[in-house]
């Protein structure tokens, strides 16, 4: 039995691009697009998604990172069967989502941005009513269940509001209860909060991140282009660049693969000042280290800040050893890491080049 | 083997459509009256030109009303997918894993029963004001309507499918439409097509359409027993073309499926 709860092995699909459907063309029934069409001769293709492979362990939450165009969407929409990948299979709880996708579909719950599929005319209650009957769930269960939702999303007020009325805050939260319904323990999102105000926004982060991944145990994969989100909300993050992945790994280990300084900026006590050139002489013979300073402007505690410049190779045990040696007392300690922003700027351009 | 049709889910569909068409209050009485006035129309029209109509053994007046009745009651069925069929809503339905059969039958049922509600004062209006003559074997009945649902259902399949490639109008819908109104004799006994070409009819009697409507003016106008040979001839015709266009509409109906999510196209429209 795998550890992975969700599989993509070697994911491929490319898009038929027809260049020549114009807009206002002619008539209605042009026989040569309708077969064009529908046998997909004479047009070109665009890649999508180019051999995508990763894993998610149960419990966890998954970032797909990458800028519009990156493949996200399509990701997705492959893994709710609503796209058929060229090549590749993705395997869901142990049900591969193109040999058997109606049974695949049922471990996962999709929350895409722009797929509403409400009625706007209904109530959000009646809507979400109307979903449990399609997934099959008992009448009395679902109403108790849909009456825990709308309590969770604190939309209990405006449950017998028509949808039409709904701000786009509501309505994401009503798809976030759709897609709980079912206690599916996979949930995908697409761009969440896109277009939700800041405030929406971080309710919205809050309910995944601490209500559904923490409390509830779901595993979740979130794709976005917001990379401050990604790196608030996932365990793990894949960096998605054209249909392809660029990076995969922890937010610290996709910023530590572009940090190739060291920056470590302590702030000591006990400095004696006569001793600083020994000091940094000393610590400048680690391995690894570039480059020592040290500011002497030291506070009313004669705390003294020490910054160290460094390889990836730096020997942290020996560097803390010798400051030992001085009797320096470590304060605070801190390392300047790139940012998730500058990690994917420059992975983007490292892979461009 | 699990039964392929929800009948739970396909009545959850139905109820929601049912009360989403509660919502649009002008629509809904516009509907109900436009059902009448249309009846009252072609119950006009046909007064005026009345003639008799031997093939069936009855009047002009009583034939195209029955016409005009099968194609309110089926109509729904051809085109009640393909109207309905929006992009997120697709998917959504897709996504909570729905049999074809299920979400086809599901999207059709409310106007199917609209137009079965609203079927009835049209009957009413035809027999009283215009005198329409009906002659009506009740099992004769039933089972033309469950054949020609079968029929027109199984045409709904084919146009929907291509309908989800092409995403406007699609030339298979457009030739089933204008097969139904020139070959298939809704307003004329389809022998009529013979004064211009002769042997014209014999096109007609290679679509399906014309065997619904045949069928239901059978059971309608001449009370027709299906114990009958020349009936039972008539529904066994009817029948074969149900069985060989059922599976094949479910069949087109996933092949478009799947080409669109080949062509990662299922929510455009």
């Amino acid at each position: 039995m795998s550890d992975y709860i969700l599989e993509v092995n070697q994911l491929s699909k490319s898009y038929r691009v027809y260049s020549d459907l114009k807009v206002g063309r002619g008539s209605v029934i042009n026989i040569s697009n309708f077969f064009k069409k529908i046998t997909g001769h004479g047009s070109r293709r665009v890649v999508a998604l180019d051999s995508v492979s990763f894993s998610i362990k149960k419990g966890e939450v998954f970032g797909l990172l990458g800028p519009n165009g990156a493949g996200k969407t399509t990701l997705i929409k492959i893994l709710s069967t609503l796209v058929l990948p060229d090549s590749g299979n993705a395997v869901v709880d142990g049900i591969d989502i193109v040999r058997r996708p109606r049974e695949a579909v049922k471990r996962l719950q999709t929350v895409l941005s722009e797929s509403i599929g409400f009625d706007r005319r209904l109530s959000g209650r009646a809507n979400l009513e109307f979903f449990a009957e399609l997934y099959g769930i008992p009448k009395k269960e679902a109403r108790q269940r849909i009456d825990n939702l709308l309590k969770f999303t604190n939309m209990t007020e405006s449950a017998n509001v028509m949808f039409q009325r709904y701000s786009t805050g509501m309505m994401r939260k009503l798809l976030l209860c759709r897609a709980l319904l079912t206690n599916a323990s996979i949930l995908l999102f697409d761009e969440p909060t896109a277009s939700l105000d800041p405030l929406a926004a971080s309710e919205f982060r809050k309910l995944i991140r601490n209500d559904l991944a923490d409390r509830q145990g779901k595993t979740i994969l979130l794709a976005t282009h917001n990379l401050w989100e990604a790196e608030q909300i996932c365990d793990r993050i894949a960096l998605l660049r054209k249909g392809k992945i660029i990076a995969i790994g922890t937010p610290a280990e996709i910023k530590s693969m572009v940090a190739d300084r060291i920056n470590i900026s302590l702030v000591v006590s006990n400095f004696v000042h006569d001793k600083a050139s020994e000091i940094i002489d000393s610590l400048t013979k680690v391995k690894g280290v570039n480059a020592v300073e040290f500011r002497d402007n030291s506070d009313e505690n004669g705390h003294v800040r020490i910054n160290v410049e460094g390889s990836k190779s730096l020997n942290y045990n020996d560097l803390f050893e010798r400051i030992a040696s001085f009797k320096l007392e470590i304060f605070t300690l801190e390392s300047l890491q790139p940012t998730l922003e500058e990690a994917f700027l420059k992975l983007n351009a490292e892979v461009k080049s | 083997m699990e039964f392929p049709i929800e009948f739970s889910k396909v009545w959850a569909m139905a109820r929601r459509d049912m009360s989403r068409w509660s919502t649009y209050k002008t629509q809904a009485i516009i509907s109900i009256l436009g059902g009448a006035l249309g009846i009252i129309s072609w119950g006009l029209n046909s007064t005026y030109v009345n003639r008799p109509v031997p093939e069936y053994n009855t009047n002009y007046v009583s034939f195209l009303v029955v016409g005009v009745l099968i194609s309110s009651l089926i109509l729904p069925l051809q085109q009640g997918v393909q109207s309905r069929i929006s992009p997120f809503t697709l998917e959504t339905i897709l996504m909570a894993g729905l049999r074809t059969p299920t979400f086809i039958l599901g999207t059709v049922i409310w106007p199917y029963l609209l137009s079965v509600i609203l079927f009835i004062p049209q009957l009413a209006i035809a027999v009283v004001y215009f005198k329409a003559h009906l002659i009506i074997n009740p099992l004769s009945f039933v089972i033309s309507l469950i054949i020609s649902s079968s029929i027109i259902f199984s045409l709904a399949m084919i146009s929907t499918a291509f309908r989800i490639v092409t995403k406007t109008s699609d030339p298979v819908t457009w030739g089933l439409n204008v097969a139904s109104s020139i070959f298939s004799g809704m307003t004329f006994p389809v022998q009529f097509l013979n004064n211009f070409i002769p042997g014209l009819s014999n096109v007609s009697w290679i679509l399906p359409q014309t065997w619904v409507y045949h069928i239901v003016r059978l059971s309608t106008l001449t009370g027709a027993s299906i114990f009958t040979p020349s009936t039972a001839e008539s529904f066994l015709i009817a029948s074969i073309f149900g069985a060989i266009l059922l599976p094949i509409g479910f069949k087109v109906f996933r092949w478009g499926l799947n080409r669109a999510k080949r062509d990662g196209s299922l929510g455009h429209f």
